[in-house]
C-alpha cells in the first residue's frame, strides 16, 4: 500500500515555502533546526518573511491528524478508502455524478491537484471540483480570459524592479506578500524615478512606500479605472497603434465608460474628476494626480489582489484596470502589466492542473469541444465532464439543498473562510458523506467530516508549485509523514483504484504525474495546426525521477522556444484569442451590491495580517507568530468608536442577519469613517467567536463566482464584558465556551530544546471575557486548572483574582481575572512555562506576571527585621565597609533585634577587601 | 570631675542607651547587674535553648568595648534600694554608691497568672517564666530528667520556648487561651499555618482553652516544694506536665522603683525626656510607662535610648529631645518564621471600611495580607515572605495612595517600582 517515498535527502534540504503565492525558496538544514532563504531562487533572493522564517517552529506533532478516521473512529487506510470508494460509486449509481463534489485548495501541489481533477472531471464524470482558490483569485482568472482569451499572467517579479509607476490595487503587500514588498521597498530606494500610488479604503501598512495614497470608498475601483480610461482617451494619451493593430473593443469600451460616467442611474452626473472624486470619496486633486502620473509613465505596473477580486464584480473590476493598460499599450514590456498577485502557494498551480470547476487540465476550456475531445484521448477518461461545475459558493449550496450527497474537502477549512459560514456547517452536518483530507486534526471543517484521511504536511509532501509569476518550484520532503498520513495524490489514486481505474491512476512517484501533467501541456499544443496554448511545459515532459528530483525553479512556457522559461507574455502583440487581438470588456462600474442600512451602518472589510496565514493551521503553532496580534480584532475609527461608546481594547459584538463574531477594539485612523477590518485568520480553534465568514454575505461575481468579501454591511456594538481574564495551561481545557463567551487562543511551545522541536509539548494560552458575576466566573475557570500547588492572589474589592498552579517547581497553569483589561503582559508567563525549576524570585513573580525589578531582589534575607539580603550586603562589604555598625547605618541590618550580627560578621570576613589590596584596587583604576 | 552615671539593669535597654552614648566624655558610667554574666541578646535567649547559637555570639561586646567607654560593670550587683534625697545607692551585698544621674533600666518579669499553683509560698517547682539566661540554664538542666512541658501562651515567647524545648527532646504541649497564635501580631490565617509548621516540629498546640490549675505532688525532700504534675484547663481536661513554662505576657519590673518612691502605674512613669517623677532619675524599656504605653518590642526602646542619650549629654544650646510614640511594624522571626505585621490585622477589629489583598502560597507556607482603606495602606500580615515588609511599612507611615499600584502591591517593591 504505501507509496514510493523519495529517500530523504541527507544534506539540506532545498525547497519552497508553503504560505503566500510568493513562493520563496526555503532551506531546511537536516537536523530540522532552523530554517533559511534559499539565496539561489529567482523569487526570493534568499529573503524570507517573518512567517517563512518561523516554518521549522511549525513542524510538531501537535495537533496533527496521524490516522484514518471513520465516524470519528480511528480506522485503517484500507477501511477508510473503501468507505470513501463505496459511498462514490453508490452516490454515482442513484444520483449520477454530479451529486459528488470536490472542494480542493491552493495548498495542494500540483501533483495532488492534477490526481484529483483528473479523477473527477475524467472519471467520476462531473466538473464538481472547486477549490478555495474560487476565494482568491477567481476574478483575476476570468477577466485574464476575457482580456486575453487565456487566464495569462503577463508579468513577473522583475517588473517589480523595472517599472516607474507601481499601482498597488486592493493589496497589502507589506503584510500579505513581505517578500515582494521588501523588493518595492528596495526599488523605490534605488530608482527615484519610481512612484507608487496604494489605492485602498485602508490605510495599509503599504502606504509607508506611497507616494500617493487614495483610501477610496469601498468597491468603487472600477469607477476610478473607467475613469482613467475616459481620461486617457479624452486627453489622447492611448496608443492608438496597439490599439488599432492588437486589440478589439476599444472603442465600445470608452463608450460605455463614459455612458456609464453620464448616465442618471450611476452617480456620476457627466466626466468630471470631481465626479469621480464624489463617487470615490477622495479628493479630486488626488484622482488628477493619480491619472496624470499613470498617463505620463510608461512603465507602469498594476498590482491587485483582494480589494479588486473578492467583490460582486470583481471580473469587470479586473477588467477595468486590464483595459488601461490595453489602452496604452502597457503589456508584456519590462516594468508594465496588470499583475494579479495570487495569495497561495500553489494557487497558480491550481489554475494550470484545471482545479477550479470552470477549466480543464492544463489550462484548456469547457468551451471548445476539441479541449474537452483533447482530453478525453489524453486521459483515456470512460466518462469526461462537458460542461462547468458549481462553483465554490453554489456548490456549498448545493449541498444545503441535498443535491449534493458526498463531498470531499481537500487542505481547506472553508467553515471558515466560506462567507456565511454557519449556514455552510449546517448544510455540511446534513450531507450524507462528508470527507476531509487534512495534516490537522481538529479544525472547523473536520469538525463536521465523516471520514476524515490524514494528508502529509509541509516537509513531509514531495512535488511542485506554481508562484504568481508563473515560476515552477520543487517542494520536496525533508521528514517522514507522521503517523500513517499519506501525500495527497497516493490518497486520491487509492480512491480511484478503488473505483476500477486502476491504469490511469497507477502512480508511483509524484514525478509521474508530473510527466503527465507536463505531458497534457504539449499535446496538441501549438504544432500540427493545433492553436498554440499558453500552458506549454513540453520542455519538462520526459523528467526521470532524478532530474524531476533536481528541477530548478523555472517560469512557465518552458518548451523548444523557451527552453529556460519566459519572464513575460504577450510582447508580441500576440493573444489567445481566436484573432490573438486582446478584448477591451466594455463593463459598468458597480458600487458593491450590499448596502449599509440604518441597522447595519457600517462595512466590514476583512484581510490578512502579517503573521498569520489563512485558517491559521500552520502559523497557530508558533507563539512567536501570535505574539504580533495574539487575537481577533477590529480596526475602527476613532470617530466610529465613539459614535458606538467604543474604547480601546473593549470587546465589540460585530454583526448582522448571517450571525456574530466577537472581537477586540483597535481604535485607529487607518480606517476610514464607516469602514471597519476584521482579520480573515480566527477559526473556531483559535477564538470563540471570531469567524469573519459567518457574516460575509453569499453574493458573488456572476462571471468568477468570487464571494464579496471585503464589503460587508454590519452592526457594531460593546460587548459588556463584565471581566477580562486570561488562563495559560499545558492542556486544552474542556468547556470553554460554557463559561466565557469570549476566548481567543494561542498555543505556545515549552520547553522547545532545538534537538527536540517536533515533539515539545506545547502550552495554551486564552484571553477571556464574560457577561457572568467575575467571581462566579472565577469560580468556574478555577475548576479547569490542573492539581498541584496554588498560589492565590485576591483582590476582592477590585474583583482581581489570581491564580498559579506550580508542581516540582514548575508552573502548569495561570489564571488571572480583572473587571479591567488591564493584566499584566503574558509573554513573560508562557516563558515561564519554560522554566525547569523557578527560582523563589520567578515563583514569587508568577502572580505578579512580569519578572519584576531583579536588581532589587536582595538575594538571601539576612536581616530579617529589615529583609536585607546576603546580595544587598555583600554589595556594601565590596563597596568598602568594614564593620556591622557601618552596615548597619548604611543598610540598617542588624540593627533592630540584632540576632543577624554574627552572620554579618561573618560576611564581613568572607567579602571584606582588605585595606591594601582595596588601595591597589583604587591605583589600577586610577 | 566627671559626673557618676550609674545604670541599674544590663539588658537590651542598658545596651542601646551605651551605644548611643558612644565615647562621651562627660560621665563615669557603672552598670549595676543582678545578673553574673555580662549582656547577652535577650532575643536569643531560644536560640540558645534550642542549641543553635552559644553564649559568646549572643554577647555582643567584650571586655575591651566597655573599657574604651570608660563604663565599669558590675555584676551580682542587686541593688535593693535608692536614696533618691541622697542620690545614693545600695546594693545587696553591701556596696553603696553615689549617683549624679540614675536610670532604671530594670525591665520586665514574666507574667505569672495567679491559679493554685502558682502563687506564693505554694509556688509548685518546674513552673517558670521565660526571660533571662538562668531560665535557660535551668530548662538545659532539667530537660535530661524531665519530660513533658507545658508550655502556656502562644505568643513569640511561648512559641520559641516550645520550639527550644522540642529540640531538648522534650514533649512539649503548646497551650493557647485563643484560637489565633500570637493574636495580636497575626490573624487566623497565618495562625494556622504557624500551627501547621509547628505540629510539623513536634510540638502538639492547643488552642481555645486556658489553665486554671496547676497540680504538684510531694518530692522525696519533704522540706522542698511540691513538685509540678499537671496543669488543669477549663474543659476540665488535664494534660500532664514535669515543667510549666508561662508565657503569658510580661510586667515591668517595679519594685525597687516603687520602694524609692517613683511614681508607677503599669510602668516607672516617665515624660518626654525619660524622666522620672525624681530629679535626676530616668527609666526606660519594658520597666517603664510612658503615655499608658508599656513595652515588649525593641523598635520603641531604640527611639527612647536615642532621646535619653540626648538628655543626659544635653547642653544648653541644645533642643530638648522628646520621646514621642510611633507606629512601628512587628517584626518577628519566630523558630526561623519570618512573621511581620503592621497596622490593622483583621477588619473586624476595625472601624475603618476596609478592603483586604491576599496572597497565598500554601505549599510554602506564604501568606500575605494587605488592608487598605480609602486608597491606603492600614495594615499589613506577613506570614513565610516579608521580604517587603519594611517598604509596606513606609507606605503605611507615609499614607501614600496606594491606588496606581494596587494590582502589584501584594507583590513588593520589585514589582511596583518597575510597573
Amino acid at each position: 500500500m504505501s507509496p514510493a517515498m523519495n529517500s530523504l535527502p541527507n544534506e539540506t534540504c532545498k525547497t519552497t515555502c508553503p504560505y503566500c503565492g510568493v513562493g520563496c525558496g526555503v532551506q531546511m538544514p537536516k537536523d530540522l533546526s532552523k530554517v533559511s532563504g534559499l539565496k539561489s531562487h529567482p523569487s526570493s533572493l534568499g529573503k524570507l518573511c517573518v512567517k517563512g522564517s518561523s516554518l521549522h517552529e511549525t513542524l510538531s506533532i501537535q495537533g496533527r491528524l496521524l490516522n484514518p478516521k471513520v465516524h470519528g473512529q480511528d480506522s485503517d487506510w484500507e477501511h477508510a478508502l473503501t468507505t470513501v470508494a463505496n459511498k462514490i460509486q453508490q452516490v454515482v449509481k442513484d444520483h449520477g455524478p454530479n451529486a459528488i463534489a470536490f472542494y480542493g485548495s491552493g495548498q495542494l501541489l500540483t501533483e495532488d491537484y492534477y490526481v484529483a481533477n483528473k479523477l473527477m472531471k475524467g472519471f467520476i464524470g462531473s466538473a464538481n471540483m472547486d477549490t478555495n482558490s474560487r476565494l482568491c483569485m477567481s476574478s483575476a482568472v476570468s477577466a485574464y480570459k476575457r482580456a486575453f482569451g487565456s487566464d495569462t499572467v503577463p508579468v513577473c517579479y522583475d517588473d517589480i524592479e523595472a517599472t516607474n509607476l507601481l499601482i498597488i490595487i486592493g493589496a497589502n503587500p507589506a503584510w500579505a506578500h513581505p517578500i515582494l514588498y521588501q523588493r518595492m521597498v528596495v526599488a523605490k530606494k534605488d530608482n527615484p524615478h519610481l512612484r507608487v500610488v496604494v489605492i485602498d479604503p485602508r490605510k495599509t501598512a503599504s502606504c509607508d512606500i506611497a507616494d500617493l495614497h487614495l483610501p477610496i470608498r469601498s468597491g468603487s475601483d472600477a469607477y476610478l479605472f473607467n475613469g482613467l480610461l475616459t481620461y486617457l482617451a479624452d486627453n489622447g494619451h492611448c496608443d492608438q497603434d496597439y490599439i488599432d493593430r492588437h486589440t478589439d473593443g476599444f472603442e465600445h469600451a470608452v463608450q460605455q465608460a463614459r455612458d456609464d460616467c453620464s448616465s442618471n442611474s450611476a452617480p456620476f452626473d457627466n466626466n468630471s474628476l470631481a465626479d469621480i472624486a464624489r463617487v470615490c470619496d477622495v479628493p479630486e486633486v488626488d484622482i488628477a494626480q493619480f491619472f496624470d502620473w499613470f498617463s505620463q509613465t510608461e512603465k507602469t505596473l498594476s498590482f491587485y489582489s483582494q480589494g479588486i477580486n473578492q467583490s460582486s464584480s470583481g471580473t469587470d473590476k479586473c477588467n477595468a484596470i486590464i483595459n488601461c493598460h490595453l489602452a496604452t499599450g502597457r503589456i508584456g514590456k519590462p516594468g508594465a502589466g496588470p499583475f494579479s498577485i495570487t495569495g497561495q502557494p500553489n494557487a497558480m498551480g491550481g489554475r494550470e492542473v484545471g482545479g477550479l470547476s470552470n477549466q480543464l487540465a492544463c489550462r484548456m476550456h469547457f468551451e471548445k469541444s476539441e479541449d474537452v475531445d483533447r482530453l478525453t484521448r489524453y486521459w483515456n477518461a470512460p466518462n469526461i465532464a462537458t460542461e462547468n461545475g458549481l462553483k465554490a459558493v453554489d456548490m456549498f449550496d448545493a449541498v444545503e439543498r441535498g443535491d449534493i450527497k458526498f463531498i470531499w474537502i481537500m487542505s481547506t477549512n472553508p467553515l471558515v473562510s466560506m462567507p456565511e459560514a454557519d449556514r455552510l456547517k449546517a448544510a455540511l452536518l446534513k450531507c450524507e458523506m462528508v470527507v476531509v483530507s487534512d495534516c490537522l486534526e481538529k479544525t472547523d471543517t473536520t469538525a463536521v467530516a465523516d471520514v476524515l484521511l490524514p494528508a502529509a504536511s509541509w516537509g513531509e509532501k514531495n512535488g511542485t508549485v506554481t508562484n504568481s509569476e508563473r515560476r515552477i518550484s520543487r517542494q520536496r520532503n525533508f521528514m517522514p509523514a507522521m503517523g500513517n498520513a499519506k501525500p495527497d495524490w497516493w490518497i486520491i489514486s487509492q480512491v480511484a483504484r478503488k473505483l476500477g481505474h486502476t491504469d490511469a491512476f497507477n502512480y508511483q512517484h509524484p514525478y509521474q504525474i508530473f510527466n503527465e501533467h507536463a505531458g497534457l501541456s504539449a499535446f496538441e499544443n501549438g504544432c500540427e495546426n493545433f492553436p498554440a496554448r499558453d500552458f506549454d511545459i513540453s520542455g519538462l515532459a520526459n523528467l526521470d525521477e532524478r532530474t524531476y528530483n533536481d528541477l530548478q525553479p523555472i517560469q512557465w512556457p518552458v518548451n523548444k522556444k523557451y527552453p529556460h522559461g519566459r519572464q513575460r507574455f504577450f510582447a508580441d502583440g500576440k493573444f489567445f484569442t481566436d484573432n490573438q487581438r486582446a478584448q477591451f470588456i466594455g463593463l459598468s462600474a458597480q458600487l458593491p451590491a450590499a448596502k449599509t442600512t440604518p441597522e447595519l451602518p457600517l462595512i466590514m472589510n476583512t484581510g490578512r495580517i502579517r503573521d498569520q496565514w489563512h485558517t491559521m493551521t500552520r502559523t497557530g503553532k508558533t507563539d512567536r507568530l501570535l505574539q504580533h496580534i495574539p487575537e481577533p480584532f477590529v480596526d475602527i475609527h476613532p470617530d466610529d468608536a465613539t459614535q458606538y461608546a467604543l474604547q480601546q481594547d473593549d470587546l465589540a459584538v460585530i454583526n448582522n442577519d448571517n450571525g456574530k463574531i466577537i472581537v477586540r477594539v483597535k481604535i485607529t485612523k487607518s480606517q476610514t469613517h464607516g469602514n471597519i477590518f476584521v482579520p480573515m485568520h480566527w477559526t473556531s480553534e483559535f477564538a470563540s467567536k471570531g469567524r469573519m465568514g459567518v457574516l460575509v454575505n453569499s453574493i458573488t461575481c456572476p462571471l468568477s463566482g468570487q464571494p464579496e468579501n471585503k464589503h460587508t454591511p454590519v452592526a457594531i456594538k460593546k460587548y459588556p464584558s463584565q471581566w477580562f481574564g486570561f488562563l495559560m495551561l499545558s492542556e486544552q481545557p474542556k468547556a470553554l465556551s460554557s463559561i466565557c463567551d469570549y476566548w481567543a487562543h494561542v498555543p505556545f511551545d515549552i520547553n522547545n530544546h532545538e534537538e527536540d522541536n517536533l515533539n515539545s509539548p506545547q502550552g495554551h494560552y486564552y484571553e477571556l471575557s464574560g457577561k457572568q458575576n467575575i467571581t462566579l466566573a472565577y469560580q468556574e475557570l478555577k475548576r479547569l486548572l490542573p492539581d498541584g500547588e496554588a498560589l492565590i492572589f485576591t483582590d476582592v474589592g477590585s474583583g482581581t483574582h489570581r491564580i498559579a498552579i506550580v508542581k516540582d517547581n514548575r508552573l502548569l497553569a495561570s489564571l488571572f481575572i480583572s473587571p479591567q483589561f488591564d493584566l499584566p503582559n503574558r509573554r513573560w508567563l508562557s516563558q515561564i512555562f519554560n522554566s525547569q525549576k523557578l527560582t523563589d524570585f520567578q515563583r514569587r513573580a508568577l502572580l505578579a506576571g512580569r519578572e519584576g525589578s531583579a536588581a532589587s531582589d536582595p538575594g538571601t534575607i539576612i536581616c530579617s527585621c529589615f529583609q536585607i539580603g546576603d546580595k544587598q550586603i555583600k554589595a556594601a562589604i565590596e563597596a568598602g565597609i568594614n564593620n556591622t555598625d557601618q552596615l548597619g547605618e548604611q543598610l540598617k541590618c542588624g540593627t533592630n533585634c540584632g540576632s543577624c550580627v554574627p552572620e554579618l560578621k561573618s560576611l564581613i570576613e568572607q567579602f571584606a577587601v582588605p585595606a591594601k589590596a582595596l588601595a591597589t584596587a583604587l591605583e589600577c583604576v586610577n | 570631675m566627671k559626673k557618676q552615671l550609674m545604670i541599674i539593669g544590663n539588658g537590651l535597654a542598658t545596651m542601646q542607651l551605651l551605644k548611643e552614648l558612644g565615647h562621651q566624655k562627660d560621665y563615669c558610667i557603672t552598670i549595676l547587674s543582678a545578673e553574673n554574666v555580662p549582656h547577652y541578646n535577650r532575643i536569643m535567649l531560644s536560640s540558645l535553648l534550642a542549641q543553635e547559637t552559644d553564649l559568646q555570639s549572643i554577647t555582643p561586646c567584650d571586655d575591651a568595648w566597655y573599657q574604651e567607654r570608660n563604663i565599669n560593670v558590675l555584676l551580682n550587683h542587686r541593688v535593693i534600694k535608692v536614696d533618691s534625697k541622697n542620690h545614693a545607692i545600695f546594693c545587696e551585698n553591701g556596696a553603696q554608691f553615689h549617683y549624679d544621674k540614675l536610670i532604671f533600666a530594670t525591665g520586665s518579669r514574666a507574667f505569672i497568672p495567679p491559679m493554685p499553683g502558682t502563687q506564693m509560698p505554694n509556688v509548685l517547682a518546674g513552673v517558670m517564666g521565660f526571660r533571662k539566661l538562668i531560665d535557660v540554664d535551668f530548662m538545659q538542666q532539667v530537660t535530661h530528667h524531665y519530660k513533658k512541658a507545658v508550655v502556656i501562651g502562644a505568643g513569640l515567647l511561648g512559641i520559641e520556648a516550645a520550639v527550644g524545648l522540642v529540640k531538648q527532646g522534650m514533649n512539649v504541649t503548646l497551650l493557647h487561651r485563643r484560637d489565633v497564635l500570637m493574636n495580636r501580631q497575626i490573624d487566623q490565617t497565618a495562625s494556622n499555618l504557624l500551627i501547621k509548621e509547628l505540629t510539623a516540629r513536634g510540638i502538639n498546640v492547643a488552642t481555645g482553652h486556658g489553665p486554671i490549675a496547676l497540680h504538684g505532688i510531694p518530692t522525696d525532700n519533704p522540706s522542698e516544694p511540691h513538685k509540678v504534675c499537671a496543669v488543669e484547663l477549663d474543659n476540665a481536661d488535664k494534660l500532664t506536665a514535669d515543667l510549666v513554662i508561662f508565657a503569658t505576657g510580661i510586667v515591668p519590673c517595679t519594685p525597687l522603683a516603687q520602694a524609692s518612691g517613683l511614681v508607677i502605674k503599669k510602668g516607672i512613669c516617665v515624660n518626654a525626656q525619660l524622666q522620672t517623677s525624681q530629679d535626676d532619675i530616668y527609666a526606660l524599656g519594658e520597666c517603664c510607662e510612658f503615655e499608658g504605653n508599656t513595652y515588649g518590642l525593641v523598635a520603641p526602646i531604640w527611639n527612647q535610648a536615642r532621646v535619653l542619650a540626648k538628655q543626659l549629654l544635653l547642653t544648653a544650646s541644645d533642643e530638648m529631645p522628646m520621646y514621642v510614640e510611633e507606629k512601628f511594624a512587628t517584626k518577628l522571626k519566630v523558630s526561623g518564621i519570618d512573621v511581620h505585621s503592621m497596622g490593622i490585622i483583621n477588619t473586624h477589629e476595625t472601624d475603618l471600611e476596609c478592603e483586604v489583598l491576599e496572597f497565598n502560597d500554601v505549599e510554602r507556607s506564604i501568606y500575605k495580607k494587605i488592608l487598605t482603606s480609602n486608597q491606603k495602606l492600614v495594615g499589613a500580615v506577613l506570614y513565610g515572605d516579608v521580604t517587603d515588609s519594611q517598604w509596606y511599612f513606609e507606605l503605611l507611615q507615609q499614607a501614600r495612595n496606594i491606588e496606581p499600584i494596587r494590582q502589584e502591591l501584594i507583590f513588593g517593591q520589585a514589582f511596583c517600582e518597575s510597573a
